[in-house]
C-alpha cells in the first residue's frame, strides 16, 4: 500500500492575489494599528565621507513615528555599509555595519520591514553609522520611511 | 558546642559583564605580528598587506593594541608619503573608524599603542595595509601587529551598542 499526502494546504487562497497587499499580515494592506497615520520620510545626508571612511550621525525622529522601510543611496551609486542604533533603548539593531543592499532598499525598489518598528520615545532618535566602501569621497543618504500617528 | 564562624562579607567582583570590556575566562588571546618589504610606489592597487588575520567563526573579539612602524630610511612621519589603513573586510573596503588614513607610526612592535577596545566580529578579515605614496624603495621593512582577544559569540552582551 502506498501512502500519499493529499492534505490540502490550509492557507491556500487566503492570501490576497496582489503581493503588494500581503506585505504585513495575511492580506492586511495597512500596518496593524497604524491606519490613518501620515506618511513621513526622515532623511539624513552625509555629504562628504572620505574613501573607506566611517561617518556617524544622529537623527531625531518625530513623535509617534513608526518605521516601515529603510532607504539608502550613495551618490556614486556604489555600495556602502550602514548600522542603526536606537539611542533611547540603547539597542543596536545589528551588531556590525551591514552592506546597504542587504539592509535597505531605494526609492525605486523599497524594502519594507515585516514588522513596523518604533524607536523608543520620548524624543526618539536613531544613530546611524555609514561606511563609504569606495576609495573616493562619497555622498551617502539614508531615509527612514514611516508613519506618524495612526491609531494607537 | 563549636563556635560558628561569622559569615564572610559578600564577594564584590570588579567585573563588567560586557565581554569587550572585561576579558571572559574562556577568551582566546591573540598576537598577530608580521613584516613585509616596503611595497613599490603607486596607487592603492599596489598596497602591501602588512599583517592580516580572520576572526574565527563563532567568535567575536576586540583589538586592544596596535603597532605599525617603518624600518629604514627615506620617510618622514606625518608627510603622507606612507599611509597605513586598517580594514575589517576581505575586500579592503571598510576601514575601521579612524584608521582609514594613518600617516605616522602609532606604536612600535615592541611597544604597541593601547586603544579603547576596537570590536571585531566573526569572519571579519582584519588587515593592516600600507600604501607607499612617495618613498623610494631601498630595502626598507614595514612592520605591523595587533594584540587582543576573541571570545565566544554567545558571550555577547545583549542590548547595548557598539
Amino acid at each position: 500500500m502506498r501512502l500519499m499526502n493529499t492534505e490540502v494546504n490550509p492557507f491556500v487562497r487566503q492570501f490576497p492575489l496582489s503581493e503588494q497587499k500581503s506585505i504585513y499580515l495575511l492580506g492586511d494592506a495597512n500596518p496593524i494599528g497604524l491606519e490613518g497615520g501620515v506618511p513621513t520620510w526622515v532623511f539624513t545626508e552625509l555629504p562628504a565621507v572620505q574613501g573607506f571612511d566611517t561617518a556617524d550621525t544622529t537623527i531625531v525622529l518625530p513623535e509617534n513615528f513608526w518605521v516601515l522601510s529603510l532607504l539608502g543611496l550613495s551618490l556614486g551609486g556604489s555600495a556602502f555599509k550602514a548600522w542603526f542604533y536606537d539611542v533611547n533603548r540603547k539597542l543596536a539593531l545589528m551588531d556590525r555595519t551591514v552592506v546597504s543592499g542587504a539592509l535597505m532598499g531605494t526609492g525605486q525598489s523599497p524594502l519594507f520591514l515585516r514588522v513596523p518598528y518604533q524607536f523608543e520615545p520620548p524624543e526618539a532618535s536613531c544613530a546611524i553609522r555609514v561606511v563609504n566602501q569606495t576609495n573616493t569621497v562619497n555622498d551617502i543618504m539614508v531615509a527612514l520611511y514611516g508613519v506618524v500617528g495612526g491609531q494607537q | 558546642m563549636s563556635a560558628i564562624a561569622a559569615p564572610l562579607p559578600p564577594l564584590i567582583m570588579a567585573f563588567d559583564p560586557r565581554p569587550f570590556i572585561s576579558q571572559p575566562d574562556d577568551a582566546e588571546p591573540f598576537v598577530e605580528v608580521n613584516s613585509i618589504a616596503l611595497p613599490a610606489q603607486g596607487n592603492s592597487a599596489l598596497a602591501g598587506v602588512v599583517v592580516q588575520f580572520r576572526v574565527k567563526p563563532n567568535r567575536n573579539g576586540v583589538i586592544l593594541k596596535i603597532g605599525n612602524t617603518f624600518v629604514g630610511g627615506g620617510w618622514t612621519s606625518g608627510t603622507g608619503a606612507l599611509i597605513w589603513q586598517i580594514f575589517r573586510d576581505q575586500a579592503l573596503t571598510e576601514a575601521i573608524k579612524g584608521f582609514a588614513n594613518i600617516k605616522s607610526s602609532l606604536g612600535t612592535i615592541a611597544q604597541m599603542q593601547s586603544f579603547p577596545p576596537i570590536r571585531i566580529y566573526e569572519n571579519q578579515v582584519i588587515s593592516m595595509v600600507l600604501l607607499n605614496v612617495a618613498v623610494v624603495v631601498a630595502q626598507q621593512i614595514a612592520e605591523a601587529g595587533f594584540i587582543g582577544y576573541f571570545y565566544p559569540k554567545n558571550r555577547e552582551w545583549q542590548g547595548i551598542g557598539v
